[in-house]
């Protein structure tokens, strides 16, 4: 039995994750086999996080089984959802005969490829080398969606169709899914038709067809092919996802906490109980929203897979259903690393103050909101603006409230979820009258300042306009409508007046922060594509 | 003994043949004498027997569903035929590419479990060669394994068969489509020796 010369495979940087130290062993042995050396190994998912936080992977073999806390797939779920693995790693889940129909069926977050125990070495190559195949097949799609080229990475879609038909299924998927993110909804749903020719039963192209729906406004017809999937398929957990963003945008608060629930019964991972504590809290179920947040405490606990946002809500959810002391209990067991970060800092006190209130302990009251709004510094977040917002009412400085209040909402004033707390603080403060004139004036300014610089371009004076955005960027620089605005003024200016090396600049620079803040947005996707294409075209001028 | 106990035992030898199995492909790696790959060779058959037993009783016990995938079904012939544990035998075993599809939908893991125990049994009747392939049937496909033995029936008191078909059919009644399920079946190929057909909707 000779293994194939895997030349490739032996150049591979490589992490193994398993609890047991023989089987960790094991592992190495059968990549030494194979030509790999550069096998680095974890016994437990904060060693593994580490080790993939300080350097870049090829390959990542993980066991399903870790720790009681953690598993192999929460694990790729926080990687995933942290950005903390190149799109180029390859990560194999391997699990027992005994759980694989559980892992596989349910997971929300697929690996590259599963594989059961035990492994071998030729079984592990022949993966390996199947796996490099298609990341070969696929490059010219990636390289495309690197430099967020979305409609040049469709063409490559349409390319590899002809070139590698076995990964078709892959193709399909991916290049739908672009279609989705353009809005070229019709061609998306040829695309989803297409591969439920092949197989009728393919979930992944139901759900697709279910977003076409909904972005095309049909939400009764969405919702009745994602019920029909969930009959057939009660664990694909993306199903109960959309399921609730349908019955949100239709109104229904309560049946969309309820999918959401459903979801995090059948994988209860920190991130679902964490979806389920936001909508809780947002609908106002304070119970559920505690019940929620005390299971992602208790999941992530001592582990580095804990958020500080999530020790925050909670603390804030104790607040508002009078539990004072359980909210500085609770603030008080925050790890050492969160004091680091400014935004806890000020948060906690803010939210250390409204229990100190409720306890009526108005010095330590008074204190808290001081160390709260110093910490706060000049860019507070919205969590921490909200918080502190809330701080203020509760120490009876209203107008520090409500100047907050309106501050949170210009930070972003098209943030839907953003604008619902906003509310949601008036209200609990006893100030929702307050709520359209703050909420509603501030959006109203923003909208004011973008009308104003759009009047001022048409009107010729495209130097003005863009000073006048530029200038309310500074104090809001992650207002999303505002990015957009900028972004889209430079990009008219460029293709009136020819490129300006500067104005690429910041062009890229508006965009970059947009891809951060509301990813796969439309627009954006748009502005980037026109932006390479006026540069191409100065380019071509030149020669 | 408590069931709980016999999974704790299971699962601990299953870890210890895989951490021998490893041994022994350095061993025969490393070595001129034969006998450390025949060594390495006993070990991974046992070690698939354990798994096939195991897989089975899953079934049994829990009942097994398949994670079905679009796979190109000669890439993954060629995966099995590679990481095969029969190459010692001096049987030539080939894959027929003939008719087969692009991709096709199944589990890989599982149906690698069936023809794995469907080889198996084949090279214990094979003269000379074993066929693998995949083609289509209905809307489904039907992968095959042929070999120029005697046919079954001949010697059916040496219990040819066994555990590796009823695993063989479990695996493939945890393909399903539409409600229909799939099945394994051996027969008589026409123009001689067993064929197994390892049918998925």
């Amino acid at each position: 039995m000779t293994l194939v010369p895997f030349s490739r495979i032996s150049s591979l940087r490589s992490l193994v994750i398993d609890d047991m130290p023989t089987m960790r062993q094991n592992i190495r042995m059968h990549l030494g086999q194979l030509g790999v050396t550069k096998v680095d190994q974890a016994g437990t998912p904060d060693e593994a996080i580490r080790f993939v936080e300080a350097g870049t992977y090829d390959l990542i073999v993980c066991d399903y089984n870790l720790n009681k806390e953690t598993n192999g797939q929460q694990l790729l779920e926080f990687f995933r959802t942290q950005n903390l693995l190149s799109p180029t790693t390859m990560f194999i889940m391997v699990t027992a005969e005994s759980g694989y129909n559980l892992v596989a069926s349910a997971a929300e977050f697929q690996p590259d490829a599963y594989m059961l125990k035990p492994l071998t070495a030729s079984k592990i190559a022949e993966r390996i080398d199947r796996l490099l195949e298609k990341q070969n097949a696929l490059l010219p799609i990636h390289k495309k969606l690197e430099r967020k080229d979305l409609a040049g990475a469709i063409v490559e879609c349409d390319n590899a169709l002809k070139t590698a038909p076995k990964w078709m299924v892959d193709i399909l998927k991916t290049k739908a899914s672009l279609l989705i993110d353009l809005r070229r909804i019709d061609e998306a749903r040829t695309v989803y038709s297409e591969a439920l020719g092949m197989r009728d039963d393919l979930v992944w192209a139901k759900i697709g067809m279910a977003r076409c729906n909904i972005i095309s406004g049909q939400l009764d017809e969405a919702k009745v092919l994602v019920q029909d999937v969930l009959v057939q398929n009660a664990q694909y957990i993306e199903a109960y996802d959309l399921l609730a963003q349908i019955e949100e945008a239709q109104g229904n608060d309560d049946e969309a906490l309820d999918a959401l629930s459903r979801s995090s019964e059948i994988i209860p991972s920190a991130r679902r109980s964490r979806l389920v504590g936001d909508a809780a809290y947002r609908a106002g179920d304070l119970e559920q929203a505690k019940a929620a947040f005390d299971k992602v405490l208790k999941h992530t606990k001592g582990s580095l897979t804990a958020q500080p946002s999530d020790l925050l809500t909670l603390a804030q959810v104790h607040v508002d259903t009078g539990d004072a002391e359980a909210a500085l209990t609770l603030l008080s067991t925050a790890p050492k690393r969160y004091t680091e970060s400014k935004i806890f800092n000020s948060t906690q006190a803010a939210v250390s103050a409204q229990a100190h209130v409720k306890m009526g302990n108005m010095d330590a009251a008074e204190q808290a909101f001081a160390v709260a709004r110093s910490a706060a510094g000049k860019n507070p977040s919205e969590m921490t603006m909200l918080a502190l917002a809330k701080a203020a009412f509760s120490v009876g400085k209203d107008e520090e409230g409500a100047q907050l209040i309106s501050q949170a909402v210009k930070a972003d004033h098209e943030n839907k979820s953003l604008l619902t707390m906003a509310r949601k603080v008036l209200a609990d403060s006893g100030k929702a009258e307050l709520a359209d004139d703050l909420v509603g004036g501030a959006i109203k300014q923003c909208n004011g300042v973008i009308a104003e610089a759009n009047a001022l371009m048409r009107s010729a004076k495209p130097d003005e306009s863009l000073a006048k955005l530029e200038e309310a960027l500074q104090s809001l620089p992650e207002n999303t409508a505002m990015l957009m605005a900028a972004a889209q003024l430079y990009l008219l200016w460029m293709s009136q007046r020819g490129v300006n090396a500067d104005y690429v600049k910041r062009v890229n620079g508006y965009l970059t922060s947009l891809d951060r803040l509301i990813p796969g947005n439309d627009r954006v996707a748009k502005m980037h594509r026109f932006l390479r294409d006026t540069i191409a075209k100065a380019a071509q001028k030149k020669s | 003994m408590n069931a709980e106990l016999a999974a704790i035992i299971v699962h601990d030898i299953k870890n210890a043949l895989g951490v021998l199995e490893g041994q022994l492909r350095v061993l025969a790696t490393d070595s001129i004498d034969t006998r450390a790959s025949q060594a390495h060779v006993t070990c991974l058959t046992l070690q698939e027997k354990l798994i096939g037993f195991l897989t089975l009783y899953k079934a049994s016990s829990q009942g097994l569903s398949a994670h079905v995938e679009a796979l190109s079904p000669q890439d993954f012939l060629k995966g099995v035929v590679n990481s095969l544990t029969i190459g010692q035998t001096g049987l030539e075993v080939l894959v027929e590419d003939e008719s087969m599809p692009l991709i096709a939908f199944f589990d890989e893991n599982l149906v690698g479990l069936a023809l794995e125990a469907a080889l198996q049994n084949a090279t214990r009747f094979a003269l000379r060669r074993i066929a693998l392939s995949c083609h289509k049937r209905d809307s489904g496909i039907v992968f095959t394994v042929r070999d120029d033995g005697p046919g079954i029936g001949v010697q059916e008191t040496k219990q040819s068969t066994g555990l590796g078909m009823d695993l063989c059919q479990a695996i493939a009644y945890a393909h399903t489509k539409g409600g229909h399920h799939g099945q394994a079946r051996l027969s008589n190929h026409p123009d001689g020796g067993a064929l197994f057909e390892l049918i998925l909707p």
